[in-house]
């Protein structure tokens, strides 16, 4: 009797937190809906905003290419090698970032004294976080990095065994887990330090170029650090190794290159301790 | 809406001398110490910055001994030349704030506040002028410096080609704050007709990072966009000062690069001259 009400209380609990997420995915979805309809209003902004996702892209091509103008190769690694990098970690980084929206003015919208409101309504924090500035305009800058991964694959002179084409959308979902838990454990410092939003900015921008070469570039102690104490190695370098079948130049475990769903998961625990724990530590600027 | 004048800063109205040019100049300092003191008083943005600064460094300047390591002499210069334009290039980077904005007229527009700033008794664009000084000298002392000392362990830079060099260089370091400025103010002039500026904004920001040499050398891009981007006054801001102490071999003259970025400096200047005036006509006060 006992052991058959505690099964059920197991049931219904589980059935409780499915009910709670299914909610936030909801709330999630109808606030993104909004900001498109928001931004649909300003639609010169919309379309120079647009255009800038796109320039980004081209521009990161572009230094690419100038590179790739003067070598034949870098550190041994050709403009398709190097373009794949390029590109999967670009999509993680663009997936990330359109999910998450400009998370970083978390730190302003705390100064401007608009978190309170955020703590007050029935959704999650991180939900709203996400969606109160959601930017339509970055889910375009998707759209580049996914056809430069594809072009580049049909480029490297890879024998396409099912492990190596199952790996290359395993390793764009684990690399957009990493990037997403990567912002969020930055924007978990803002609460701290409400003005430090440059270091979200930081981390973006110094892990994706980061990514995008082979870490052999920045030597062996800073590629060392890149892919052991800093999980950016897992987001495109090691899983294109074994796409690209190619020998670790750091000379790390080979069962490392499968290791990102595990190091990706590790990622969202810590993003989702800092996260409560930044909420926690809240103080509202009172103004 | 009663316009009332802002309080001037002191010593200002004491001053009996020769007229205007003394107080004129004391109110520029003014305004530029506490537009330093604002920039200062952001502890943790400091922090952050000096981080990312440090980031893109090491980053940038491994990248560079990698290409340079397979091509020596490329562009001119040896790795060492190549390494000491990443760490000079970056702290020139951050004082005049490549990465776009800093300049908060978009704000002001969206908030209102931009009608107390029309209202000041000193001329608009020269208020943000002086308080784009004061930004830049905090930038020099808490980001460039210790960014740049980083990268000096980690790589070493080389000294200026020759004492012409230095003092070309010093002479290029006010002209490339004009250029950026003038960029900058010109992109957050565009809020008086797109409230919402961030479009105009992110364009500048990625368009001002590569073409001003910061992501790579101009004079390693190849053709006819080489041609292009070297034109263009971006480079005035990074390129030219350090292509001043670097003195590459083909590379041109200290007074013919001088003069490159005066003459977008005052192109850039008049434009925004005229067109603080256009903007200024649109400024409608609502409420009161």
């Amino acid at each position: 009797m006992a052991s058959h009400s505690g099964g059920a209380d197991a049931t219904s609990g589980i059935s409780r937190v499915r009910g709670l997420l299914w909610a936030e995915v909801r709330a999630y979805a109808l606030l993104v809906r909004v900001a498109f309809r928001e931004a649909a209003q300003y639609r010169t902004s919309l379309a120079l905003r647009s255009l800038t996702e796109a320039a980004a892209t081209v521009l990161d091509l572009a230094a690419i290419g100038i590179i790739f103008a003067h070598l034949p190769a870098l550190d041994g690694f050709s403009l398709a090698e190097v373009a794949f990098l390029y590109g999967t970690s670009a999509l993680a980084f663009a997936l990330a970032e359109a999910f998450l929206g400009p998370i970083d003015r978390l730190g302003w919208h705390i100064r401007e004294g608009r978190f309170d409101v955020v703590l007050i309504r029935p959704v999650s924090a991180l939900v709203q976080t996400a969606t109160l500035a959601f930017s339509p305009q970055r889910v375009a800058r998707a759209v580049q990095p996914a056809v430069i991964v594809l072009v580049s694959c049909l480029a490297v002179p890879v024998h396409w065994t099912p492990d190596r084409v199952l790996l290359v959308p395993a390793m764009v979902l684990c690399g957009t887990v990493l990037a997403s838990s990567a912002f969020v454990t930055t924007a978990a410092v803002l609460f701290v330090a409400p003005d430090a939003s440059v270091a979200v900015a930081a981390s973006t921008q110094g892990s994706a170029l980061a990514a995008r070469y082979p870490m052999t570039v920045y030597g062996h102690h800073v590629a060392l650090l890149l892919t052991v104490v800093l999980p950016i190695g897992f987001v495109s370098w090691l899983p294109a190794l074994h796409v690209l079948s190619r020998p670790d130049p750091l000379g790390l475990p080979t069962a490392l290159r499968f290791a990102s769903p595990l190091v990706a998961a590790a990622g969202m625990a810590v993003a989702a301790f800092s996260w409560r724990a930044g909420v926690r530590r809240y103080r509202s600027t009172g103004s | 809406m009663t316009v009332v004048g802002a309080p001037r800063p002191p010593g200002a109205a004491e001053v009996t001398g020769p007229p205007g040019v003394l107080a004129e100049l004391r109110t520029w300092a003014a305004i530029a110490a506490a537009s330093a003191r604002a920039n200062v008083a952001y502890r943790a943005t400091v922090a952050a910055s000096v981080l990312s600064n440090v980031t893109l460094t090491v980053l940038r300047g491994y990248l560079a001994l990698a290409v340079w390591e397979a091509r020596p002499g490329l562009a001119g210069y040896d790795t060492h030349r190549a390494v000491t334009f990443v760490v000079l290039g970056q702290a020139l980077m951050t004082t005049y704030a490549v990465f776009g904005g800093m300049i908060d007229v978009p704000w002001r527009v969206e908030n209102g506040g931009i009608v107390i700033d029309v209202a000041r008794p000193f001329r608009f664009l020269h208020w943000w002028l002086a308080q784009d000084l004061g930004r830049a000298a905090v930038f020099a002392v808490s980001r460039a410096l210790p960014a740049g000392l980083v990268g000096l362990a980690l790589f070493g830079a080389a000294p200026p080609a020759s004492l012409a060099a230095a003092a070309g260089f010093a002479a290029s370091l006010p002209l490339a704050l004009l250029v950026s400025f003038g960029i900058r103010y010109l992109v957050g002039l565009t809020a008086f007709w797109i409230t919402d500026a961030r479009g105009a904004l992110s364009v500048s920001a990625l368009t001002l990072t590569f073409f001003s040499g910061a992501v790579l050398p101009l004079t390693i891009f190849p053709g006819a966009f080489g041609e292009v981007a070297r034109a263009l006054p971006y480079g005035a801001i990074i390129q030219v000062p350090m292509d001043i102490y670097l003195r590459p071999a083909g590379g041109v003259g200290i007074g013919e690069a001088l003069a490159f970025q005066a003459g977008w400096a005052a192109v850039l200047l008049i434009a925004s001259d005229l067109l603080t005036r256009q903007a200024l006509r649109r400024v409608v006060t609502q409420g009161g």
